[in-house]
């Protein structure tokens, strides 16, 4: 477990001003999380971790994918 | 492994999708994976809350279903605290966020993954004849 502060640097990984890099870096930690419980540790000792993860998956959608939705919705409902 | 592949088949389908699909991999990754403390520190750190806001908000059925396993897991977790608390807490907390009822509704998903999902949680958590 010799990587200090590297939970810190996925973090501010996590709100990087480009979209790409902040999927890659989910895409990483997923498989991060799919190992075992002191690897999961890593991530979950780290303050703020869990909020951050969470707040992404509420909020982070590209805004072309809404539309496409929305444009499905009034199909189905007109 | 199951989930790495599927992980690799949403990264191909998909490319632009999605920051919000890959952050809901990572916590639904963690509850499955992690050690039952974790698993509670995650369930009493919004991740239930977060889950059960895609169960409201999110029309793609890909995440509807992993929301929902996740969710089947963390109640399985709560099984285990059932002598202490006399109820699974988490069942709890997810009725009192109004959870039963668009897990009901997601019975009736078009998706037969969202379904299956919906109704393996209602029939193993929940008394079918007497819904909470």
């Amino acid at each position: 477990m010799g990587y200090p502060g590297i939970a810190d640097k996925f973090l501010e990984l996590l709100d990087h001003e480009k979209k790409p890099v902040r999927r890659e870096t989910c895409w990483v930690l997923s498989n991060i999380t799919a190992g075992t419980s002191k690897q999961i540790d890593i991530l979950l000792r780290c303050p703020g971790f869990v909020k951050k993860l969470c707040q992404l998956a509420l909020t982070d959608g590209p805004e072309v994918l809404k539309f496409d939705v929305h444009d499905e919705t009034n199909t189905f409902t007109g | 492994m199951v989930q790495r592949y599927l992980n690799l088949m949403c990264m191909t389908k998909l490319t632009l999708l999605q920051v919000k699909r890959e952050s809901t991999w990572v916590l639904s990754n963690a509850v499955n994976h992690g050690s039952p403390e974790q698993i509670r520190f995650l369930a009493d750190n919004q991740v239930i809350d977060t889950m059960v806001k895609h169960l409201d908000k999110e029309e793609d059925p890909k995440l509807l279903t992993v929301a929902l396993e996740c969710i089947f897991k963390i109640l399985q977790h709560g099984v285990r605290y059932l002598e202490q608390y006399e109820a699974n807490p988490f069942l709890n907390h997810l009725d009192s966020l109004g959870a039963t009822k668009l897990i009901e509704k997601l019975q009736e998903h078009k998706s037969d993954e969202v379904y299956k999902a919906a109704i393996s949680i209602l029939e193993t958590f929940y008394d079918v004849n007497d819904p909470l």
